[in-house]
């Protein structure tokens, strides 16, 4: 295995571990987890929806065809959680440690993305068939 | 900086409305900057809801962001971002949306809408008349069959037969009692389940199979029909380790029953002068086991028979492979000069060895894969290209000599009449097959896509295809080709096929045919005095 795609498997192995307990915290109605989303008045559908995706993203990450865009989903709700601790709850205290550790996951993502870059040529192909030389008269 | 009569021409002229698309992607790129603030504000103020679109606008920003400023391929995204994708997105819509709406009856290529409905509805056995009037443009170029007065009477045509290997005398000659041939389709560029079909109905309709160019051919033979073995460029299935003719494969192949005749390769008429191509896409483990190729590569054939470099070696080598089987050998060609071909004829004539038929294929067949440079430029057409070699081979005297077969686009009755008229002896179709099969002309032949299951290798997209199903299919466009072919026999007053002659086409100048034969000097030359379009050929006159 090549280097980059064996920190590639440590960061997605890390990233859906934080994802999953992330997500049955949301999913199973924990007091903290309550309250939290409750100071941002997205209780309980927002709290739901949210652990919803994360699991998800946790599926996709550890998916072989779709690691590219399970980190991008985890981007997208790590991103959320930044804007939810940047705007409302803070860095400090022991919501502040669930915010340190979504910056993490996002810089996990983000690395992730970068790495398997390659796979999201079928991104690419799906909207623009850059590389279909037969039929794209793409300039 | 407007000048003042412009200036006072706008003022006067009131602006009419108009999409401007550059400042459009201009203002939609600023607004993409905007969006994210906007929706953070109202995910502040309003709901945290709203983030999850600061999330969605975010991203986009990344994205565009990528499109202007990282990548470099393509100069429409790099200056207008996002929006530019629209024109790539509608753009791969286009083949389809063509095909569904926006294209007459009467415009695609290579076989218009018209000419495939056809061809579906005799396969699907269905009524296939149609109402109100001809919608080819019938005076300009269409060749049309002259008909006679008196139509044949009721059971006046003869049954079809014309055998081939009498003539040179081989053990086992063979009779083709139907004027319809399957033409060259090997495993490889079709799927399983595709030749398995075409098999299976054309032993039902009791017509052969040619196998084309993919080695032994194991499906081809399943379903028990008749098979033509084609010696491709690069002689899969019949090749040792330098890429020669291995001996032993071939008589042992010649000695299976089902196989009847062997096809030997020169050209093909949509890439003359070029071999085959199996995309790379397309190899699976068993086709490279079945051709003896590696796997993961492009697999070319050379565009020339090794063993062949002038007219006498060529001649050699036909007669080489005559003498190792018991079956009737043939060649297949395009023609691209008369001259070569008449220089051939003369040598068969030297050497007194004549292939037991030759296949004629017009520039305008049908590929699986070539370059669309050969498929759009190299080869004579097939009217001309037959014309010019009956009349050479009646010119040195040998047309009974060789059985002639005619392949190019020949998918309906009245163009394989015009090729009987023009004197062949029975007719090949590949691509009319197809369309019996359910081909719809998604042009995707090369790249394992196919979205009916035909000329692909996929498991998923080959289980729309149902052998069973389609093999009454193919069945059926025999025989209702057949219905039509012998209709418009009887109108012409004939008895069989090759009763037809030139003198029963009716050419008009705008064919190339007509072109041909009147303006074409080698031919002419060759021919000395082709002053009449229109002669009747000897063979015709009795």
């Amino acid at each position: 295995m090549k280097p980059a795609n064996l920190l590639s498997w440590i960061l997605q192995l890390a990233v859906s571990a934080v994802l999953v307990m992330a997500a049955t915290g949301k999913l199973m109605s924990r007091p903290e987890s309550v309250a939290m989303f409750q100071q941002l008045d997205f209780d309980p559908g927002g709290r739901y929806l949210v652990g919803a995706l994360e699991l998800v993203a946790a599926l996709l990450l550890l998916t072989p065809q779709s690691i590219v865009w399970g980190a991008v989903l985890g981007w997208g709700i790590m991103t959320g959680a930044l804007i939810a601790h940047g705007s409302r709850l803070g860095f400090q205290g022991d919501e502040g440690q669930g915010g340190l550790m979504a910056a993490a996951v996002w810089i996990g993502c983000t690395v992730v993305i970068f790495l398997r870059r390659k796979q999201s040529q079928s991104l690419r192909r799906m909207f623009a068939r850059s590389d279909d030389e037969g039929r794209s008269d793409a300039p | 900086m407007p000048t003042e009569s412009f200036s006072r021409h706008a003022q006067t002229m009131p602006k009419a409305l108009s999409v401007d698309l550059i400042r459009l992607a201009r203002f939609a790129n600023t607004m993409l900057l905007l969006l994210p603030a906007l929706f953070f504000a109202a995910g502040y103020y309003i709901s945290f809801y709203f983030h999850i679109l600061t999330v969605a606008s975010l991203f986009l920003l990344l994205v565009n962001f990528s499109y202007r400023h990282v990548q470099k391929d393509h100069a429409l995204l790099r200056n207008f971002g996002i929006i530019g994708q629209g024109r790539y997105l509608i753009e791969s819509l286009g083949p389809e949306f063509r095909q569904y709406l926006f294209l007459n009856d009467r415009e695609e290529r290579p076989f218009n809408r018209t000419e495939r409905s056809e061809v579906y509805r005799k396969a699907k056995n269905v009524d296939s008349s149609d109402s109100f009037g001809t919608l080819l443009d019938y005076g300009a170029t269409e060749i049309k069959l002259r008909h006679s007065m008196f139509p044949t009477r009721e059971g006046g045509v003869r049954p079809f037969r014309v055998t081939f290997g009498n003539r040179s005398g081989v053990t086992r000659p063979y009779t083709l009692k139907n004027p319809m041939l399957v033409s060259a389709m090997s495993f490889g560029s079709l799927g399983q389940n595709a030749i398995r079909a075409i098999a299976r109905g054309a032993a039902r309709a009791g017509i052969p199979m040619n196998t084309g160019e993919g080695g032994y051919p194991k499906y081809h033979l399943m379903e028990g029909a008749d098979v033509i073995f084609q010696i491709g460029t690069a002689k899969f299935g019949v090749r040792n380790s330098d890429g020669e003719l291995d001996e032993t494969a071939l008589r042992e192949l010649a000695n299976h029953e089902q196989i009847r005749m062997i096809e030997i390769k020169f050209s093909q008429g949509a890439k003359p002068g070029k071999g085959g191509l199996l995309p790379a896409e397309k190899i699976t483990p068993e086709i490279a086991k079945l051709r003896g190729v590696p796997m993961g590569e492009d697999v070319v054939s050379p565009p020339y028979q090794k063993e062949c470099h002038d007219v006498p070696s060529t001649v050699a080598f036909i007669a080489r492979i005559q003498d190792l089987v018991e079956i009737p050998a043939g060649i297949k060609l395009c023609i691209g000069s008369f001259k070569e071909f008449h220089d051939f004829v003369r040598e068969m004539k030297r050497q007194n060895r004549f292939p037991d038929f030759i296949t004629i294929d017009g520039g305008e067949g049908g590929t699986g894969a070539a370059p669309a440079a050969f498929m759009d430029r190299i080869g004579l057409p097939l009217y001309p290209a037959l014309y010019g070699v009956v009349k050479i081979l009646e010119r040195e005297g040998v047309r009974d000599r060789v059985k002639l077969l005619a392949a190019g686009k020949l998918i309906n009755a009245g163009r394989q009449l015009t090729a009987f008229a023009l004197g062949a002896d029975a007719c090949y179709t590949a691509r009319g097959f197809m369309l019996a099969l359910g081909c719809i002309q998604a042009l995707e032949c090369g790249r394992n896509t196919c979205p009916v299951g035909i000329t692909t290798h996929d498991p998923q997209l080959q289980a729309g295809l149902d052998p069973e199903l389609k093999a009454a299919r193919v069945a059926h466009y025999v025989e209702n080709t057949q219905r039509d072919l012998k209709e418009m026999l009887v109108a012409t007053g004939k008895c069989c096929p090759s009763e037809l002659s030139v003198s029963n086409l009716f050419i008009p100048s705008g064919s190339n045919l007509w072109q041909f034969v009147d303006k074409e000097p080698l031919l002419r030359e060759a021919l000395q005095t082709e002053t009449e379009s229109v002669a009747p050929t000897p063979h015709s006159e009795s």
